[in-house]
């Protein structure tokens, strides 16, 4: 569970606040997407829930561990090679040698990254090193996960198998998920959706309501699904 | 300006001098003025091969020839090559060199003294920026949305014959994959040479006249935009779907043998004729 309380951000020398009062309630177990144009606040709005930023006003409150998944999987990735990327979290958390190992391949298999192993992270695709991103997080099963645009240099096929991999984390327990995205599919299968706009929030709706008026879509800056852009015709 | 790339292999070696091959015999004609759009999953090869267009990696075997000419044998020649082939890459904050946006916008404009440049306060503008709030700010500051639409800007500011797009819509709002949609046009338009790696089959079908579909460090299949982005069964092999606008036509019209249209616009205009058709018989 996270819990925020009139948020704001002022980034130094900036002429606006980058959260202007956000005020949020993620309770546990929920799936909630954020989208909203660039420069609206998202990765600012999970930076803080993640304790990345403190805000100059405003509380947070969060329940369990938070895992976040960086936009840019760079600024996350420290190790020299996939493995030990994938085994770092275990280690800082103390996870006992055997269990370590065992549970660092299976993750490798299931982010298909098993061959790769010994690589150097820096030797990665983008799309791959997302994958790395998100496993070597998953891993540590925190109580709240927080993906950042995790999934914009994944396949459609890899980010299918990605969201399932998180609904079945969700299904055996409480796992709090809050997907920043510009996918629209990505936000319908979540159940909550929140709009940022200029560091507000200009909509908290159930996804397929906004989804289902272009109009609103495009006001919101969102892109709009061509499936309401063919409705026309 | 056209490009060939010659049964080109490369792989990139670690520090313990294992290799991992990512190109094998790769063998590609990219025509002037064509907008080609590469489609594959990750770890392909598309960036590695767009790095290749670049000269920015050299081949282990095979050659590129651009117009005719092989970097790798006419060194002498790639001032000439970088002032005609830009770049913007996956992750924008890689490519800037300056401390501010307006430094960024003409340094390589600058540095080839080009003369027919775009203003950058025009060219930000064509990606929904504006010139004043961003121009004194540091590039890496920027969220990651408007570093790509930076990076973009810099490209029309500088004006090569051939733009190399890596993921160019990747984490992009929708007025700003509307934007990058409208300069890829606007670049064709102009006769430019522009090409594309995406995941996403929505922007390939509004921007790209050829396609080729990348796996395991081949082209495995290559054709025009209609008949790659409407071939379900190929785009399946390997992760995509058509576009979602392909799939509610085909909802609607049994095509036969013939391909589809892709893009919305035509798309439409494709639906109206048809009920028009019906009107009138």
């Amino acid at each position: 569970m996270i819990e925020l309380k009139g948020i704001r951000v002022r980034y130094p020398e900036a002429d606006n606040d980058a959260l202007a009062g956000v005020s949020l309630m993620f309770p546990a177990g929920s799936r909630t997407a954020i989208m909203g144009p660039n420069g609206s606040g998202k990765t600012t709005l999970v930076s803080v829930m993640a304790s990345l930023l403190t805000p100059v006003q405003g509380s947070v409150a969060v329940t369990g561990r938070v895992g976040i998944v960086l936009q840019n999987p760079f600024l996350q990735i420290t190790s020299l090679t996939v493995e030990r990327e994938m085994a770092f979290g275990l280690q800082n958390l103390g996870v006992p040698t055997g269990e370590l190992h065992r549970r660092v391949d299976t993750a490798l298999e299931d982010s298909g990254l098993a061959r790769l192993r010994n690589c150097s992270p820096s030797r990665l695709s983008g799309g791959e090193m997302q994958r790395l991103a998100l496993a070597a997080v998953l891993i540590t099963d925190p109580d709240v996960l927080i993906l950042d645009e995790a999934t914009s240099l994944l396949s459609p096929a890899s980010r299918r198998h990605l969201l399932d991999r998180v609904a079945a984390e969700q299904a055996q327990r409480n796992l709090t998920v809050v997907l920043v995205t510009q996918f629209p599919a990505e936000a319908e299968w979540c159940s909550a959706l929140i709009v940022l706009k200029g560091g507000m929030v200009a909509r908290h709706a159930v996804p397929s309501e906004v989804f289902s008026d272009a109009g609103e879509v495009a006001a919101l800056c969102l892109p709009v699904p061509p499936r309401l852009l063919l409705e026309a015709s | 300006m056209t490009i060939v790339v010659d049964t080109v292999s490369y792989a990139y070696t670690d520090r313990h001098r294992v290799a991992t091959p990512v190109l094998r015999d790769l063998s590609l004609n990219i025509a002037e003025g064509v907008c080609l759009g590469i489609l594959g999953p990750e770890g392909s090869g598309k960036s590695t091969l767009l790095q290749l267009l670049d000269a920015l990696l050299r081949p282990d075997r095979g050659r590129v020839l651009v117009d005719g000419v092989d970097l790798q044998a006419e060194p002498g020649r790639i001032r000439e090559f970088r002032r005609r082939v830009g770049m913007a890459f996956q992750f924008p904050e890689q490519q800037f060199l300056c401390g501010t946006v307006g430094e960024e916008l003409t340094y390589t404009a600058d540095r080839f003294d080009v003369r027919d440049r775009l203003d950058p306060a025009r060219a930000l503008e064509r990606f929904g920026l504006e010139y004043a709030a961003v121009s004194a700010r540091s590039p890496l500051l920027l969220s990651l949305g408007e570093a790509r639409r930076v990076a973009l800007a810099t490209l029309l500011v500088h004006r090569p014959s051939v733009y190399l797009l890596d993921e160019p819509t990747s984490g992009l709002d929708g007025p700003g994959t509307e934007c990058v949609i409208k300069a890829v046009r606007f670049l064709q338009n102009e006769g430019r040479t522009v090409v594309i790696a995406s995941h996403d089959v929505d922007v390939l079908a509004e921007t790209a006249t050829r396609m080729a579909v990348l796996a395991e460090g081949r082209i495995v299949h290559e054709g025009d935009v209609r008949s790659v982005l409407g071939n379900a069964t190929l785009l399946g092999n390997y992760g995509f779907a058509v576009p979602e606008a392909v799939q509610l036509l085909r909802t609607r019209v049994d095509p036969g043998d013939n391909p589809l249209p892709v893009r919305i616009e035509e798309i439409r205009e494709y639906l109206t004729c048809r009920s028009g058709a019906r009107g009138g018989g």
